[in-house]
């Protein structure tokens, strides 16, 4: 390997992997652009925290894989350096979204009002469940492409995961602070989550899938599901 | 053409209904599924007035529709035994299905799938379609409309078939008078008396009718024996012989 000398900042300014040096009492000494967006003031003691935790036991770094979601970003890694008692440094890798096909040409796709589709399978939905269903939405939300038939398919999937709850909260908004890049334009993200007391989870696999060919992008837990769809117009 | 109005009170119909209606204008696959003559096609048609109905069982028009229109209707769905040949990506289908052979491929081709309860299932519908079909087939009849139907007498096995059937029955039994009566009975004699016992094998047409109807009014065999005029043991005779509890 040839030594070089150059300053590696501009590389590490524009990362897309958020990246943060922290003194030894928690204050931020620098922090990148792709830093900045997930930033506030809770997660930076949550930041500091996390460094410290899985920091190595003597001067260098530590990569860790972990499932983190900070503000609308999601990461599966850490990695936590130090050379000297006083600066410590958090490296987080961010999870890559679902890839958008042919420069945003969507084969089978068309503009869709995402309310009357919701609405339709909340109806489908109703007709077997006995719970009580509460939808909060944005009725000004402008319509987006989807494939309407495929989408409805994964939309019935996820919510036979929760039939035989007591109840079932239906969230539609614009996911603030993310966008989706395709073909050099930008998109903003609807969320689409569905949360109750417990839901049944012995489909997210199909789920997953069947979310991915939608290019969208799920997110479970064990109560809640989540449906960021890239709202191209 | 007149619209097909759907009548129900049913809230699982109502709801099928809804989400028919919210689906009008997009384009997805959607089958309406139950037992036969429950309605669905007519629930379809009330929903999709000027909608292009084909049997699933012709092939060659289902595949030549799908190659040309963006909205198809398809009743006798069950009858599509190799459902891989077609495509309904990006056209606005509507299903209707006496049963699902495959379900599997089923929840793959279609976003929606509605189960629509038979008659049975819909008690809040027989008195709204009681009433429907009195007034339709006394108008056709040209009888009263105010003859009482004994709704604990209608037939609900074969749903609506069976329903209407047994009020066509109720309506013309309740509205026949002697003469007509006769004239039926006359028309059966001359199609069956035949033999050399015929009065005696034909006898129970007139007879087990009459001891039936006497035991139901009376309840008690020697009170009817004397409305009849019969001896008590040839009335009890009779009863043995005609099988009557």
């Amino acid at each position: 390997m040839s030594i070089i000398s150059t300053d590696f900042k501009f590389f590490i300014e524009n990362d897309i992997n958020p990246f943060i040096l922290f003194s030894s009492k928690g204050s931020i000494l620098y922090l990148n652009k792709s830093a900045e967006l997930i930033l506030g003031i809770d997660t930076q003691k949550e930041l500091f925290s996390l460094a410290l935790s899985h920091a190595p036991q003597s001067f260098g770094n530590r990569m860790t894989a972990i499932e983190l979601s900070f503000s609308s970003f999601d990461f599966y890694g850490l990695n936590t350096l130090y050379v000297n008692d006083n600066e410590i440094g958090l490296q987080l890798y961010s999870r890559p979204r679902p890839k958008i096909t042919k420069e945003g040409k969507l084969e089978g796709y068309s503009l869709t009002d995402l309310n009357l589709l919701l609405q339709a399978n909340i109806e489908l939905f109703n007709i077997n469940y006995c719970g009580k269903i509460s939808l909060m939405t944005d009725y000004s939300m402008p319509d987006i492409q989807l494939q309407q038939n495929s989408f409805s398919r994964l939309l019935r999937k996820v919510f036979a995961q929760f039939g035989s709850t007591l109840s079932v909260e239906i969230t539609l908004n614009v996911k603030m602070g993310s966008i989706v890049i395709i073909s050099d334009k930008k998109y903003p993200i609807f969320s689409l989550k569905l949360t109750a007391d417990h839901r049944k989870n012995t489909i997210d696999h199909a789920i997953d899938e069947l979310a991915l060919s939608n290019h969208i992008d799920t997110k479970f837990q064990h109560n809640t599901i989540v449906l960021e769809i890239p709202a191209i117009t | 053409m007149k619209p097909v109005q759907f009548l129900s009170n049913s809230p699982k119909v109502k709801q099928i209904i809804n989400g028919l209606t919210l689906t009008k204008s997009l384009f997805v696959a959607s089958i309406v599924v139950g037992e036969p003559y429950i309605g669905k096609k007519s629930l379809v048609e009330s929903i999709f007035p000027k909608g292009t109905f084909i049997n699933g069982s012709d092939c060659d028009t289902l595949m030549h529709a799908l190659q040309t229109q963006e909205e198809i209707i398809i009743y006798n769905f069950e009858s599509i035994l190799d459902l891989s040949r077609y495509d309904f990506a990006n056209k606005r289908i509507i299903a209707i299905a006496n049963n699902i052979h495959n379900s599997i491929s089923i929840e793959e081709k279609f976003a929606f799938i509605y189960h629509m309860p038979s008659l049975q299932e819909r008690p809040e519908d027989l008195s709204l379609l009681l009433e429907h079909f009195s007034n339709a087939i006394s108008q056709e009849l040209l009888i009263t409309t105010d003859t009482a139907i004994d709704i604990k007498q209608l037939d609900l096995s074969e749903n609506i078939k069976s329903f209407r059937a047994s009020i066509y029955r109720q309506l013309i039994t309740a509205n026949i008078d002697q003469e007509a009566l006769e004239h039926l009975i006359y028309k059966y004699l001359y199609e069956k008396i035949e033999g050399n016992n015929a009065y005696r094998d034909l006898l129970g047409l007139f007879e087990r009718p009459l001891i039936k109807a006497g035991l139901s009014k009376y309840r008690s065999q020697l009170k009817l024996s004397s409305i009849l005029g019969l001896n008590r043991n040839t009335l009890r005779k009779k009863i043995n012989e005609h099988n009557i509890n």
